[in-house]
């Protein structure tokens, strides 16, 4: 560290000549001249390293003492700068992009949504959007525990639901219940069985009440019994001793065949063709607001921005963006098509 | 001071268990097995050279020989030297 301080305050390596060094010496401690590395180069020669500032302060006492004074290097920022003096703003550059980034930290730059299959991830978010959460909002105004009690209020099929922040990402976790809502019934112990109400070809099958008469990866046909609405017990020699009436539930999914068709009419395809002319370009943002895209002006009807994400940490986003912009002529063609039956297009 | 009186005073300092290198300007020597010495409390630099170094403190000279002596670091306050060190004499 205290190199550290020595290189940005800059130093000089400089060769003493003289009969009465070691007074010079004591006259520079004296006033509070800081010295290090000094070195015996040879009788009455030494090399000794100064501070930038105190070497102002020297000529008096060399002067009284008649020692002579040669400077072999120097170093330090000071130098540095004054070698490379466009490069004079750099560490300012740098502690501001650090500043920037530890600023940009304090602000959400991504939503995550996970578990949900049912609720769409729009609708999440505009729930979240009411409590003022969107992207780039600050952090400090979010609440976990008010937005997950918010959207458990809004989503009645929601069982769990976790909000978290990850660095710069909000996360939200959420578990739909199975069933959904189940309504309330008197069950009046008759039987009830369950029935395909269209043909379908079973993928998941859970029984909750009744006896399982199908099972998965069977096709079944409208009006096919599903799950009978009894449920029988048997005594220990395997024999049915008494069959119970139940109200048969279960939870099954099937893939089901919609046919359909449509007749065609005359219409146009817009078609499409490449030209020759071609540009491209880099895209640069930060955050929402375009820094930089210039691109070649070309009749083009179609740009394709490819656009990537600067990743500098695991699960962290930032806001810094850069891409690239494809732009390619295009010609546009039109092509009639004619009438044609529905036969003659199967 | 004659040389009662700072044997009075350091029989004093002494008895009251006060610091001597504060009340009586004793130098504070310490090392580092024989590669390093720090030697605060001193009066400045009489002679410099690679094989023996002479420091002026208050009620003694601090003659250090070794070889290839270098003073690290000199300040007002403490000087730290480097270097192979074979003797330590109070002149």
């Amino acid at each position: 560290m205290e190199r550290l301080f020595r290189w940005l305050r800059g130093y000089i390596n400089v060769r003493l000549y003289g009969h009465q060094i070691n007074r010079f010496i004591n006259l520079c401690s004296r006033n509070g001249i800081h010295l290090w590395n000094i070195s015996h180069d040879l009788k009455h020669i030494i090399r000794v390293n100064f501070h930038l500032r105190d070497f102002y302060l020297l000529k008096p006492f060399l002067r009284k003492t008649k020692t002579k004074l040669r400077i072999m290097s120097r170093h330090g920022f000071p130098f540095w700068c004054h070698r490379h003096p466009y490069l004079k703003w750099f560490p300012v550059l740098c502690l501001i992009l650090i500043c920037a980034f530890f600023y940009s930290r304090t602000f959400v730059w991504s939503i995550e949504v996970h578990g949900n299959d049912k609720i769409a991830e729009y609708e999440l978010l505009e729930v979240l959007k009411t409590q003022q959460v969107t992207v780039g909002c600050k952090k400090n105004i979010i609440d976990c525990a008010t937005l997950e009690y918010e959207i458990r209020n809004n989503f009645v099929d929601i069982g769990w639901v976790s909000v978290y922040m990850n660095q710069t990402k909000l996360c939200v976790e959420v578990r739909e219940s199975l069933y959904g809502q189940q309504e309330e019934y008197i069950y009046d112990g008759k039987r009830y069985d369950l029935v395909a109400n269209k043909d379908a070809y079973i993928h998941t099958f859970v029984t909750r009440f009744g006896t399982a008469v199908t099972e998965i990866g069977t096709h079944v046909n409208q009006g096919d019994l599903l799950i009978k609405g009894t449920f029988d017990i048997f005594d220990d020699s395997g024999t049915i001793k008494q069959t119970q009436n139940v109200r048969a539930e279960g939870f099954i999914l099937g893939d089901v065949v919609y046919d359909f068709s449509f007749p065609i009419t005359e219409f146009e395809i817009m078609g499409s063709k490449l030209a020759g002319n071609y540009s491209e370009a880099t895209l640069y943002r930060i955050g929402y607001e375009k820094l930089k895209e210039y691109i070649e002006i070309l009749e083009a009807n179609e740009v394709l921005i490819l656009d990537k994400r600067v990743m500098l940490k695991k699960n962290e986003k930032n806001v810094v963006f850069y891409g690239k912009i494809y732009a390619r002529e295009q010609i546009g063609t039109n092509i009639l098509v004619e009438e044609v039956s529905e036969n003659e297009f199967k | 001071m004659g040389k009662r009186m700072e044997q009075a005073a350091e029989n004093i300092i002494t008895s009251l268990d006060l610091p001597q290198d504060l009340f009586l300007g004793y130098p504070c020597i310490s090392f580092n097995g024989n590669r390093e010495v720090y030697v605060s409390n001193h009066r400045g630099l009489l002679i410099y050279e690679t094989e023996m170094i002479v420091i002026l403190t208050k009620p003694f000279q601090l003659k250090i020989c070794g070889r290839n002596l270098l003073i690290e670091a000199y300040s007002k306050e403490e000087i730290h030297i480097k270097g192979y060190i074979f003797s330590v004499e109070f002149c």
